[in-house]
Parts: structure tokens; C-alpha cells; sequence
């Protein structure tokens, strides 16, 4: 017996199923084209229904990531996509997230409150332990590190016990006389002194593993109050540890990361310092072994800016509005799309007429499609909001009060330093009356004094020397100078 | 009761969603899957009517709102005392072998009769229109429409040309 079945239409038109990743996810397109919210509806879907975790790693210069603790405020919107999509009313849209924000300890940048809302907002500081600082940590933050840099870290980490944090690194960087040394001046002096390296035991010290165990929970790394330079060392420590619990086989493998404007990184077109090339070799390597569980998100504006570079790894591409002008984005897009048939002429011509949120995408093996992203459920960065903690103040206003933690954290630090001064104040006490002693005595003097000594005089040898030669140089000028003046009278 | 198809239009969206859920959940325990609704087999009509009765008397007491509650009971005024006769007169059919003919006849002149006929279609009616199965999405499991065919290009124009009248 024939069946005749009614199709849905709404049904047959929904972009439902997104694929399980084994790569990254890309969004190019050009300003107001929808890579904001785009990045954000994604991956809310693939964390609502395919049960991924959610790290926010790089806001971008507009801090971006903190936006996850509102819910959109776009309720007509909702109200309408319910209605026309036919969407469960009984279904909360918008949508109030569990959000963890990130805070690195910079002590002197940090303010004294930060976001909360007790049950969805939280906000956690962070240290991190001075065990855990590798090469690669300093890199991302030195521009040139030799030798010295090597020898340096090695050192202090193999004298390092479990309790010593910061205060110990300053003493022994005194009592090695390296406190000249580029990696102490540009490195461990300012981090410790924002007291963000601690020692392992340090409660502040940040449990990756158990935060991203939270698999509910939106993580958000908030870079808002670490400075510049220091940014990357945060992104690549969190990445690194993250890697370690994906080796040991300690978290799922479902995990996202988002980026936001990745060009920064990325940025082909342009000469960028040291540490940036080498964070972005070190991106684009965790990128490249996707499968590990570290899926990354990310958004830039033109396809020709990261040229090379992430087209390999990626899983979803999704290309945007491209200005109608720039014949070198098409050309791009031509060269690495057309030439292989994903995408037709006419698609690549549409590719200027698109509305905002609207994109083609490109979804591994199969030829481009034309898809419309709804919003965020959550709200997101738009002209005019200002600061999110402005934002947060009108709508929420609801603070955490970390000066406590703050004074602790410096309490602790100065009391350990001063100990430990005093300790090294006393040894040096002990070895000077020992040597008083043994002079006292008439006994032969030990080998290190009898340097000294010869250095001492050495240095008062060079002293007359020098006095002597400057006292012939000058009486030389003075000879010269009046000759001049006698040749100058004769031509008179 | 004979502007039952107007009067269907009161109920709104939520109380249809609401009814409907527990129709949907109840219908595969009852006989109307093995059924064809719009049957006009006295024997099967009956039975189609006399379950749908059931049911709904059964949703009218699920029902959270008071409102949507007295909605229901209007639906179903004058049809109780119908279901009752035709629930004899089937399970006696049912039960016996003997005399099937007469409950058969029995069944028909009841059906037959004009306005007991309206009401059983206009609550056959009312319970198609609260069942039939309304395709609810869930928003976690989608991420956008697919502008490129048609019906989508349709549904995003809708959804972004309501956004530039606000």
C-alpha cells in the first residue's frame, strides 16, 4: 500500500546536526558579517547538544569572552525564531550559562571586585606554579632567549622545593648574582612581583583538570587585567596543561577552544616579534593534532591574512560577507575553493551579497552550502555597550570582593622573602666572622680571599695606571693646544 | 456545539501543546492506532468515539489551567451520555456471537441519527485538531536554517525581515 508522507518544511530547511569535529573550525568574513555571533551559536550548540567543553582562550582587543554571563537580550528576536521555527516553548531562550571566569593573579593590575552571580557567575583568581615554567613559557614572552635564559631557568627550577614560591627565586637569583639577566628583569621579577608564580603548594594555584572536568560550565580565561606581554604565557601554560591531561587520558576529548581575531597570531601579511611567530608555530601545532581533543574556533576577517596556514586543519569553515572590493580575498577564496570544485563561480560571486549571520559552509568532504546562523543564546559584543564591566554594572551588579585574597597572597610573599633574607643576612654574617676569625689566628687565609685580595690590588694598580695615563694625555693636549696658539699669533 | 471548528480556534498555541502532549503520549495505549479515525464503519466509528471520548475526558483532568479545563468540557457536553450507549452496545457486540446482528443495528440507528452523528464527527474533529502531531524543535539541536534551498531562503527572510520593521 502506497504511503503518502507530508514533509515538513521547516523541518527539511533546519541546520540541526552539526558533524562530531576531528579538526578546527574557521569563520572568515568581513565587519558585521556575523563571526561574533557565529562562533558563539556554534559552539553553544555543539555544548548543549553534543555535549562539548567550552573554553573561551582570546576575547580579542575588545575582550569579547566575557559576554557569556548575560543572556542575549534580543527577546523579540527569540520571541520570533520560536514561533517561526516551531521551537518547544517550554525550551528557556535566551539562555543564563554557568560561567567560570579566569582571572591571572597580577596583584597590582587587578581590581579589588570582580563579576558574580551567585549560581551561574563566578570568579575565580588564578596563580600559577613556578614548577610548571618551561622554555616555551618564556618564550611566548621574551623576544631572544640564548643560553644564559637556559642555564638560568635550569637552575632555579632544579634548586626549587615543593613549598618555595617567588620569594625564593629572589633570593637565589641574588645569592647567583644574575639579577642582570634578561630573563629576570623581563620575566621572573615582574610575575613575581604580581605574585603569579607561586609555589606548588600555593590554593590559589589553578586545577585545570578539574575545571575541565566542569562540563557544564563555560571556562572563560580573562586576560582583561594581565598585561600585554604576558598574555600569551597565560594562553600557552593553559593550553599546555590541558595537552598533559589529554596525553595522561584525564579529561574527555571533546573539548573547544575559542579564539577570537586569530590574525593577531596568525598574521602572515606582516613582520610580527619573536614570541608571537613562535606562539603561533606552537597554535598552529596544537590545531594540527586536533584529535588529541583540542578543537580550536576561530574567527578572522580575511581569508588572505592567514593564508597557508590553517587550511589544512580544518574541519568546518565557514566563509562570510567579503567586501565587495577586495579582489585578493576572492582571488583566495577562488584559488583554494573554486580550483577544487567545493565551491562554484556564481557562490564565490554571492559570497559580497550576503546578509549578516548569513554563510557558506564548507564541511569537510562536502561541496559548499549556503546556511543562516541564528544569535547567541547569550549576548555578545555590539557597538555602543562600552566596557562589559559597565554592562554588567546596569544589568547585574553584583561583585565579588577579592582584596582579601590579594592581601594574603602579598602577605605571605613578603614574610617568606624577609625570612629568607635574613637567612642569607646570617650566613653572610658567619662566613665574614669565620674569615675574622681564621685572620686572628694567624691562620693561612683561604683560597677565595687570597683571589680578592690580588683582585683588590689588581684594581688599585689599574687605578694609578689609568691616573697616570690621563695625566699624560692632558698634559699632551695642553703641549698641543699651545703650539696651536703660537702658529695662529705667528700667522697673524 | 455545532460551531465546535470555530470555537477549536480559542485554544491557544500553548494550551494545543499542552493537550497535545498528553494525547500523543496516550494515543499508543489506546485502539485508535489500529484504526482508521475518519472511518465510517458504525462498528469502528463507535469505537474510534468512544476512545477519543475517553481520552479526552482523561486530558480534561490533566490539564493545569482552569481555563483550558472548561474549553475541554464544552468539547465534550452531550457526548458522554452518547459514549455510554455506544460502549454497551460495542462490548456486548464484542462479547457475544449470538445476536451480533441485532447490536450492529442497534449501534447503526444511533449513528444514523442526524445530531448524535454531528456530535460524534465534531468531537472526532476537535480530537484530530488537538492531536494532530505539532513538530516541536528543540533550540539546543539547532544552529541555523539552510538559506540555499527554498523553504529555508523563505524562513530567513521572515526572521530578518521582521527584524528590520522593529
Amino acid at each position: 500500500m502506497k504511503k503518502n508522507f507530508k514533509v515538513n518544511p521547516i523541518k527539511s530547511a533546519l541546520l540541526r546536526n552539526m558533524p562530531p569535529l576531528s579538526g578546527s573550525i574557521y569563520a572568515f568574513g568581513k565587519i558585521k558579517s556575523g563571526k561574533t555571533t557565529l562562533l558563539l551559536n556554534v559552539s553553544q550548540s555543539y555544548h548543549d547538544n553534543q555535549g562539548y567543553k567550552i573554553v573561551d582562550m582570546f576575547g580579542g582587543l575588545r575582550k569579547e569572552q566575557n559576554y557569556w554571563c548575560l543572556p542575549s537580550n534580543d527577546l523579540d528576536y527569540w520571541e520570533r525564531v520560536k514561533k517561526i521555527l516551531n521551537i518547544d516553548p517550554k525550551v528557556q531562550v535566551p539562555k543564563q550559562y554557568k560561567v567560570n571566569l579566569l582571572y591571572p593573579l597580577f596583584i597590582n593590575e587587578l581590581p579589588d571586585k570582580l563579576p558574580t552571580n551567585p549560581g551561574f557567575v563566578k570568579s575565580k583568581i588564578f596563580t600559577i606554579p613556578l614548577k610548571d615554567i618551561e622554555l616555551n613559557d618564556i618564550k611566548c614572552t621574551i623576544n631572544g632567549t640564548g643560553n644564559n635564559t637556559t642555564y638560568l631557568l635550569e637552575e632555579l627550577k632544579n634548586n626549587l622545593g615543593k613549598k618555595d614560591g617567588g620569594a625564593f627565586i629572589y633570593n637565589k637569583v641574588k645569592d647567583m648574582e644574575s639579577e642582570k639577566q634578561v630573563i629576570w628583569k623581563n620575566f621572573f621579577k615582574p610575575l613575581i612581583e604580581e605574585q603569579l608564580l607561586q609555589s606548588e603548594v600555593c590554593g590559589y594555584n589553578l586545577d585545570v583538570k578539574k575545571e575541565m572536568k566542569d562540563r557544564e560550565t563555560i571556562t572563560v580565561l580573562c586576560l582583561d587585567f594581565c598585561p600585554a606581554k604576558f598574555q600569551l604565557l597565560i594562553i600557552e601554560w593553559f593550553m599546555k596543561k590541558v595537552k598533559e591531561l589529554l596525553d595522561a587520558g584525564d579529561i574527555p576529548i571533546k573539548n573547544i577552544f575559542l579564539f577570537r581575531e586569530v590574525s593577531e597570531f596568525f598574521r602572515v601579511t606582516a613582520v610580527t616579534e619573536d614570541r608571537i611567530v613562535f606562539f603561533k608555530d606552537l597554535l598552529s601545532t596544537w590545531m594540527r593534532y586536533a584529535r588529541w581533543g583540542i578543537h580550536v574556533m576561530a574567527d578572522c576577517q580575511s581569508q588572505n591574512e592567514v593564508r597557508g596556514v590553517v587550511e589544512g586543519q580544518s574541519d568546518l569553515t565557514f566563509l562570510g560577507r567579503v567586501a565587495g572590493t577586495s579582489r585578493r580575498d576572492r582571488n583566495e577564496i577562488k584559488d583554494s575553493l573554486g580550483s577544487s570544485g567545493k565551491m562554484t563561480t556564481k557562490q564565490i560571486d554571492d559570497l559580497s551579497n550576503l546578509r549578516s549571520g548569513e554563510f557558506y559552509l564548507i564541511e569537510n568532504y562536502k561541496d559548499a552550502r549556503k546556511v543562516y546562523l541564528l544569535l547567541p543564546k547569550t549576548r555578545y559584543w555590539r557597538e555602543g555597550d562600552g566596557s562589559f564591566f559597565n554592562l554588567w554594572t546596569k544589568i547585574v551588579d553584583k561583585w565579588e570582593d577579592i582584596s582579601a585574597d590579594k592581601e594574603e597572597v602579598l602577605k605571605k610573599f613578603m614574610e617568606e622573602k624577609e625570612l629568607l633574607e635574613e637567612e642569607r643576612k646570617a650566613k653572610e654574617r658567619e662566613k665574614e666572622e669565620k674569615r675574622q676569625r681564621n685572620r686572628s689566628k694567624g691562620g693561612r687565609p683561604a683560597k677565595k680571599e687570597i683571589i680578592e685580595e690580588k683582585e683588590e690590588e689588581d684594581n688599585n694598580v689599574d687605578k694609578e695606571e689609568n691616573i697616570d695615563y690621563i695625566e699624560e694625555e692632558n698634559n699632551e693636549n695642553k703641549n698641543k693646544q699651545l703650539t696651536n696658539d703660537i702658529d695662529e699669533e705667528d700667522w697673524v | 456545539m455545532n460551531d465546535i471548528k470555530s470555537f477549536i480556534k480559542e485554544f491557544s498555541q500553548t494550551e494545543i501543546s499542552e493537550i497535545n502532549r498528553y494525547l500523543t503520549s496516550i494515543t499508543p495505549f489506546g485502539v485508535l492506532e489500529e484504526l482508521y479515525a475518519l472511518s465510517e464503519n458504525p462498528i469502528e466509528k463507535s469505537k474510534i468515539f468512544c476512545d477519543m471520548n475517553r481520552i479526552l475526558n482523561a486530558c480534561r483532568n490533566y490539564v493545569k489551567d482552569d481555563k483550558t479545563r472548561a474549553k475541554l468540557q464544552i468539547i465534550l457536553e452531550g457526548s458522554e451520555d452518547i459514549a455510554t450507549k455506544l460502549r454497551k452496545l460495542v462490548f456486548k457486540y464484542n462479547q457475544y456471537t449470538y445476536g451480533r446482528r441485532t447490536y450492529e443495528n442497534q449501534i447503526s440507528d444511533i449513528i444514523t441519527n442526524k445530531k448524535i452523528n454531528t456530535k460524534i464527527n465534531n468531537l472526532i474533529d476537535s480530537f484530530l485538531i488537538l492531536s494532530e502531531k505539532l513538530s516541536f524543535f528543540d533550540i539546543d539541536k539547532i544552529a541555523g536554517v539552510e538559506s540555499g534551498k527554498k523553504e529555508g531562503s523563505d524562513i530567513v527572510d521572515s526572521i530578518l525581515e521582521d527584524k528590520t520593521e522593529d
